[in-house]
């Protein structure tokens, strides 16, 4: 570092002001959720994790686990320092302990859950709508990164595995989501001698503004230390299908719970699992897989009102992104054209051209799916119907054959996709009209019901 | 009875739901059991290029249901494609009573392929049960698969004891393409039967602390979960280093490498040495007489089957009795009855000389 001649003659109260010692103090929320049990807690209560090799073993985290504790001794940085002297930085709940990031003890965070019946679509869609923001910051009017990558590793997995090798031929495809077992969605920890299976989420600094849209140098775009009013954080939360089948919300796996934060709630509907869509746009049988998406729907905000305790009668006033998935097999059956991005030119959404969209699939789905969409009136009053493709009209490959050695028996027809030929459409637009200022923009604009 | 659970997807389970449901369960499990079972149904995901049979996790567990602990055995298998065409995974849970636990060890019952599903055809159903056959390890061979996998198969009985004081569970990281479940079941023969119930363990990564954690995993050295723990923590063991890092000693390790037969052999060889005294002791176990079943029922064989095990098992103590008592040339059968007739015929002289009559 070069010191200058200033430098040398700088009074001693400026030189101490650069110190971290005498540094303004950070803003801090007042309160925060954990993103895994929901609790509220005040940022003075969050617990760090021990980073001394030697401190393994937690009585509520588990016994693999590093120590978590509460710090009474901190170096000049301001680090907590765990019981062997080791700095540490990353924080824990103090309930169930399972590791957040610190940006959420900094940043207001808002919580979106992604909801669904099983086989509808959700994990593609994450990985395609979270990838298209990673990439189109300038027209998408804003910028998510991930908060803590080691956090999102699941998500990162999918990503590589549908974007990772733009060119491959190779057919590849997500594996079904896990209602147990898998330790990059569901962690299980031990809360006053009771076992709880809770979710992992994903979670995001959403960058808006003159950063998001690329004005600044990127130098000056320094992700470490965001402008804090232009960014926030978004949780996100894919759960199993399974998960929302009513019966399915038990006290043991309260992995659904987070619905009671959810700023706002982006349900995928699947319409090729609904015969009568099917019959709608002469679409051919699917072999079975009818399932009652009004009955998710309406047990989603079942939960939504039990675990906000609100009265029956109460408006919920919950933000639902209606999202109709796999448009690529459907959309030209009812003539729209989703080839063409919602964003403005100048960056953002396009709320004109998702408007007109809103209006042109809301009679198909009363004239084809009246039950579900009685279901959706009953659940908010704030609805926005937005199509979308995650893997686009020409990847979807039937690779029974090709799987068939690995799987044995039972093969039916397994669905693939070729990476070389992955085109999401509209996949991001539900996630942005849901993140926390959009929805506020958009509340007015004559979109919801 | 028999009592098991088949969790798998579906488009309509057994409960009513879709996807990842219940496809048949013995009739009349209590709902408290079926919700703990389908908790332990899910299968971690592999490293990329893993193939079916490395994917298999099977699992011994116990977990508390309605304040009861349950122990169950579980193979949960890549299945092929489910109704919405992605991939699917099976999961077969067992849960065993006394008299299974009287007779088998849980490794040797995973291993029996018959005993498992390999996948789920038609609708969900009702199970009517059956009896669970008895499977149990040879616990008179020698490890070769540890000896194969590790150099030294001595290492079984180090883990062994590591496993017995550790508090928590183990992970023991295991080189590619190891056979995990023959690993487990070599290490259990070790034990008696009745112990054998005492470990419960897993062929895939299960996390350390939870109700459904197990004493020891044997983790693929590519299972992707192994990457996000360190490396250094102590709970994770590999052969060579740290609590594996010493040359395997005593009497156990010793059976690990040789066998029983080996035990057998050298104190036959100790016996010649003292005089060619053979002192005979009577087997720990001896057979049951069995008397085979006949019937044309599913069911029926597979009890025959067991029965055809359980035959062999313990022909294995026969042999072992024939071999201690070689050397003497007289059966041991014909002393009793000489040494009963002369203590009846002292009694009668005895009575007679006090003045009895007959």
């Amino acid at each position: 570092m070069r010191v200058g001649v200033y430098d040398w003659f700088m009074p001693v109260h400026l030189s101490l002001a650069t110190h971290p010692l005498f540094r303004e103090p950070r803003e801090l929320m007042e309160r925060v959720h954990c993103p895994s049990c929901r609790v509220s807690f005040a940022p003075s209560e969050v617990l760090f994790v021990a980073e001394d090799a030697r401190l393994v073993g937690d009585p509520v985290a588990g016994p693999a686990q590093q120590l978590r504790f509460l710090p009474t001794r901190f170096d000049v940085g301001g680090a907590a320092l765990d019981p062997e002297g080791a700095r540490c930085t990353r924080v824990a709940c103090p309930r169930c302990r399972i590791e957040f990031p610190r940006a959420m003890i900094e940043l207001p965070s808002a919580f979106i859950s992604v909801v669904g019946a099983p086989g509808c679509g959700k994990s593609h869609l994450l990985a395609a709508m979270t990838w298209g923001l990673r990439r189109e910051r300038a027209r998408a009017g804003a910028c998510m990164v991930d908060t803590e990558p080691k956090l999102n590793a699941r998500l990162h997995r999918d990503e590589n595995i549908l974007f990772g090798a733009p060119d491959s031929n190779e057919i590849v495809r997500l594996a079904k989501t896990e209602i147990s077992g898998d330790a990059l969605l569901y962690r299980t920890v031990r809360v006053k001698g009771k076992e709880e299976t809770l979710p992992l989420p994903l979670i995001f600094t959403l960058h808006t503004g003159a950063q998001a849209l690329g004005e600044l140098t990127n130098s000056e775009l320094d992700m470490a230390a965001p402008t804090k009013h232009e960014a926030s954080l978004v949780v996100l939360y894919d759960n199993a299908g399974e998960h929302f089948l009513p019966g399915a919300d038990e006290s043991t796996q309260p992995v659904t719970r987070h619905l009671s934060q959810s700023r706002a709630i982006l349900f995928v509907f699947d319409p090729t699992q609904d015969p009568r869509f099917r019959a709608a746009v002469g679409m051919s049988e699917n072999g079975g897989a009818n399932i009652r998406q009004d009955l998710v729907l309406t047990e989603t905000f079942t939960r939504v009102r039990h675990h906000r305790s609100r009265h029956a009668a109460d408006d919920l006033d919950v933000p639902l992104i209606l999202v109709l998935s796999k448009a690529d097999a459907w959309s030209k059956a009812v003539n729209i054209d989703l080839s063409v991005d919602p964003y403005l030119p100048s960056g953002g959404l396009d709320f004109a051209a998702l408007k007109k969209m809103d209006h042109a699939l809301r009679p198909l789905l009363e004239g084809a799916c009246p039950e579900f969409m009685t279901a959706v009136r009953a659940a908010s009053s704030r609805v926005l119907i937005v199509p979308c493709s995650a893997l686009g009209p020409c990847a979807t490959a039937d690779v029974g054959a090709d799987v068939g050695a690995d799987i044995g028996a039972g093969v039916t027809r397994g669905v693939g996709v070729r990476p070389s030929q992955i085109r999401p459409q509209w996949a991001s637009v539900a996630l942005l009209a849901s993140l926390p200022l959009e929805v506020d923009a958009i509340q007015n604009a004559s979109l919801w019901i | 009875m028999s009592v098991e659970l088949i969790h798998t997807s579906l488009a309509s389970g057994l409960d009513g739901g879709s996807g990842y449901t219940v496809a048949g369960r013995t009739g009349g499990m209590p709902a408290a059991m079926s919700d703990a079972l389908s908790r332990l149904s899910g299968l971690p995901p592999a490293w990329n290029d893993a193939t079916r049979e490395e994917k298999i996790l099977c699992a011994f567990r116990r977990v508390e249901c309605a304040g009861q602990s349950l122990s169950v055995v579980s193979r949960i298998t890549p299945s092929g494609m489910d109704y919405t065409g992605r991939a699917n995974r099976l999961s077969h849970h067992r849960v065993i009573d006394a008299r299974v636990m009287s007779e088998s060890d849980p490794a040797a019952l995973l291993e029996d392929d018959a005993l498992w599903r390999q996948e789920w055809v038609g609708a969900a159903r009702e199970l009517s049960g059956g009896i669970l056959p008895a499977r149990l390890a040879r616990d008179d061979a020698p490890l070769h698969t540890w000896e194969r996998e590790f150099g030294d198969a001595g290492f079984a009985a180090s883990v062994l004891d590591i496993i017995m004081k550790s508090g928590i569970g183990v992970w023991l990281v295991v080189p590619a393409m190891s056979k995990r479940l023959r690993l487990a079941a070599e290490m259990m023969s070790l034990l008696p039967q009745k112990q054998r119930w005492q470990f419960t363990f897993a062929t895939r990564p299960v996390a350390p602390g939870s109700e459904s954690s197990v004493k020891i995993c044997f983790v693929d050295e590519r299972e992707p979960e192994l990457a996000a723990h360190s490396a250094a923590s102590a709970w994770i063991l590999r052969v060579g280093v740290g609590a594996l890092a010493a040359q395997p000693v005593g009497e156990l390790a010793d059976r690990a490498r040789h066998g029983r037969g080996h035990e057998l052999a050298n104190d036959k060889a100790n016996a010649r040495e003292a005089g060619g005294q053979i002192q005979w002791s009577p087997p720990a176990k001896l057979a049951a007489p069995h008397e085979p079943e006949l019937c044309d029922t599913p069911q029926a064989s597979a009890m025959q089957v067991g029965a055809v095990e359980r035959a062999k098992n313990l022909g294995e103590v026969v042999i072992q009795v024939r071999r201690v008592a070689e050397p003497s040339s007289s059966s041991g059968v014909w002393k009793w009855f000489a040494m009963a007739f002369i203590l009846i015929a002292a009694l009668v002289w005895l009575a007679v000389k006090s003045g009895g009559t007959l």
